[in-house]
């Protein structure tokens, strides 16, 4: 499979009034008033590639919003249940469009290669529908979604400039519901589950758990020590030691925990 | 064919902070730190720091983990 160039557009007209109308918060935002003037154009590089990587990590997560969708409605989950989930696809989308912007917005975005194919790992066509659900929930929302709101919400608080402020504000809200999704459904399936099942939960959770550790080792070994203020501003971002600290205690109470306390036996 | 008004969203600088998310899929297991990563970089020096044989892809976890900048 060839690689693509990650950018996105619009179809305007009635399709985006639609849009409008349904996340009218998106327009509301004071886009237009970050100033780039007088910061480093290595700040401002950096923050227009951080930001770019962050509309490319909303779109796959997008993508496994709906490979999760469709996975719930196969297996029969709960009617409320997947309509709660059916929201997510387009808080994703939404979310696409604020970093997507924001990287527009500090002068456009920056080059990334990828592959349509292969944007996330979907659960094996062989298992038996509701563990096919259980083993995506397990790594893209006990894991990944859970992991990232207090991660979020710290960023959130750090950001200065009204502009990244508001468009974190908006994805830690969303967020909040995508967090405890995971464990709701997890509370639905463990009824009719095996230990056998509850084991391959575990391996699919440990996989993320993996990753996300795997991540982390990345940032710990190129973390700045020095916080640059006007990279701050430009970024929106938390310093990487706050990050880490957050991060790890973050893994325990929001992911290891409340899997243990269901009889999900990980080994990360 | 009807006209519409659309307009591009994200407009990629080539060349600018390039980033290379490919060979990254459903083959890639276990001695690699997740993606992004820098075309061009030390991608050598990266994997060779999880010594790890678990079997995991970056692939395996979605997450708006806004890191830190590097």
């Amino acid at each position: 499979m060839a690689a693509e160039l990650f950018e996105l557009e619009l179809y305007g007209d009635n399709v985006e009034r639609r849009y409008r109308r349904m996340r009218p918060e998106v327009e509301a935002m004071p886009w237009g008033t970050f100033d780039t003037t007088g910061l480093p154009e290595v700040a401002v590089t950096m923050a227009r590639k951080q930001w770019t990587g962050a509309a490319y990590q909303e779109h796959r997560t997008a993508v496994a919003c709906a490979a999760t969708l469709r996975a719930l409605m196969e297996c029969r989950a709960p009617l409320d249940l997947i309509a709660m989930a059916s929201r997510f696809p387009l808080d994703e989308l939404v979310h696409v469009e604020l970093t997507a912007r924001m990287a527009m917005e500090l002068g456009g975005g920056t080059e990334i290669q990828f592959e349509p194919d292969h944007m996330i790992i979907d659960a094996e066509e062989s298992l038996p529908p509701l563990l096919r659900a259980a083993d995506m929930i397990a790594r893209f929302f006990c894991v990944g979604e859970a992991v990232s709101i207090p991660m979020l919400r710290a960023t959130w608080h750090a950001a200065r400039h009204p502009l990244p402020r508001a468009v974190l504000g908006r994805i830690v809200k969303d967020e909040a519901a995508h967090g405890v999704f995971g464990f709701l459904f997890l509370d639905w399936a463990l009824e009719s589950m095996t230990e056998a099942d509850r084991r391959h939960i575990a391996v699919a959770a440990d996989r993320g758990i993996m990753a996300v550790r795997a991540l982390w080792r990345g940032i710990e070994q190129r973390r700045t020590t020095g916080y640059d203020e006007s990279l701050g501003d430009a970024l929106g971002w938390l310093h990487s030691d706050a990050y880490l600290e957050l991060a790890a205690r973050s893994l325990e109470t929001q992911v290891r925990k409340p899997l243990l306390e269901r009889g999900i036996p990980i080994t990360r | 064919m009807r006209k519409r008004t659309g307009r591009k969203l994200l407009v990629a600088t080539l060349g600018v902070g390039a980033v290379s998310y490919v060979a990254c899929g459903g083959s890639c297991v276990a001695n690699l730190v997740p993606p992004p990563l820098d075309a061009g970089a030390d991608r050598a020096a990266d994997t060779a720091a999880d010594t790890t044989t678990d079997t995991f892809s970056p692939m395996d976890l979605v997450a708006n983990l806004v890191a830190p900048s590097q």
